[in-house]
């Protein structure tokens, strides 16, 4: 095998981990913020442990097919490398958003250490993802009662033509969201962490509307 | 055409969300008195196994 080839098996192999990657810690972000805040009941989540650090998974059936549904298609945009950043969206009795937790995803630079051969950087960074999204509650406000929750995420009408068609299959379409849903109003930003690795590129965010009551 | 369209007028960013809600707050709250009196139940056949 030449060079060349070797470089190239390593980009794909370093793109397929990272898309994987991401997929399986945005799982475990929806569920803990969604036991984070509030938005389900305390008993139907289970504590497990992931990267080492304890977090807590809904069990209701339709909930994780949910949350399923989500994780694949953000894979399929993330296989077209075409995710700009990804939104889980709280939104109040009146359909306003409240809160934002945002994960903002880089593009994979091309001139790669490739010193991380056995993931335990990338580990660890998640790990500190996961501590930090489970000490974010208490920098926020509480919310009001009767709360529901919405994903956004923000790509090219490209990716997000190409993922429907497979979508609409699945009984899962996406829509453009309303813009209503999408801005806040007067937000406070509260960053939470940023990972830079050869595998992945990403920050996450919090953004809080002043207005919450 | 999609694709002469992204040619002609720009591959523009879009903020996609799921057509179907997740589900209710009040349907998860049904699903877990359910699962607790059918909990009960196990653990009251069990019992009646045992003794």
């Amino acid at each position: 095998m030449s060079v060349d080839q070797r470089n190239t098996q390593f980009c794909l192999e370093t793109a397929t981990v990272g898309a994987d990657v991401l997929c399986e810690f945005l799982e475990v972000s929806i569920h803990s913020i969604l036991y984070l805040r509030d938005l389900y009941p305390r008993g139907v989540f289970e504590k497990r442990k992931k990267y080492n650090v304890p977090v807590q998974m809904c069990l209701h059936p339709d909930v994780c097919k949910y949350v399923v549904n989500i994780v694949d298609s953000v894979h399929r945009l993330n296989q077209l490398n075409q995710v700009e950043k990804i939104a889980m969206v709280i939104l109040g009795p009146d359909h306003r958003p409240l809160e934002r937790f945002v994960i903002e995803i880089g593009r994979h630079s091309d001139n790669m250490k490739g010193d991380d051969r056995y993931l335990y950087q990338l580990e660890q960074s998640l790990r500190a993802f996961l501590l930090k999204l489970n000490v974010s509650d208490a920098l926020l406000q509480p919310l009001p009662k009767d709360c529901t929750w919405a994903i956004q995420v923000e790509t090219t009408e490209s990716a997000a033509d190409s993922i429907n068609d497979k979508q609409m299959v699945q009984g899962f379409p996406w829509v453009e969201a309303e813009g209503r849903e999408t801005t806040l109003d007067e937000p406070n930003i509260i960053p939470l962490r940023a990972v830079t690795s050869d595998f992945i590129k990403m920050q996450m965010f919090v953004e809080e509307t002043t207005k919450k009551s | 055409d999609p694709q002469l369209r992204y040619a002609l007028l720009g591959d523009r960013s879009v903020i996609i969300s799921p057509c179907n809600l997740p589900p209710s707050t009040d349907s998860v709250k049904k699903w877990i008195c359910g699962r607790k009196v059918w909990k009960d139940l196990k653990n009251k056949e069990k019992q009646f196994k045992i003794d």
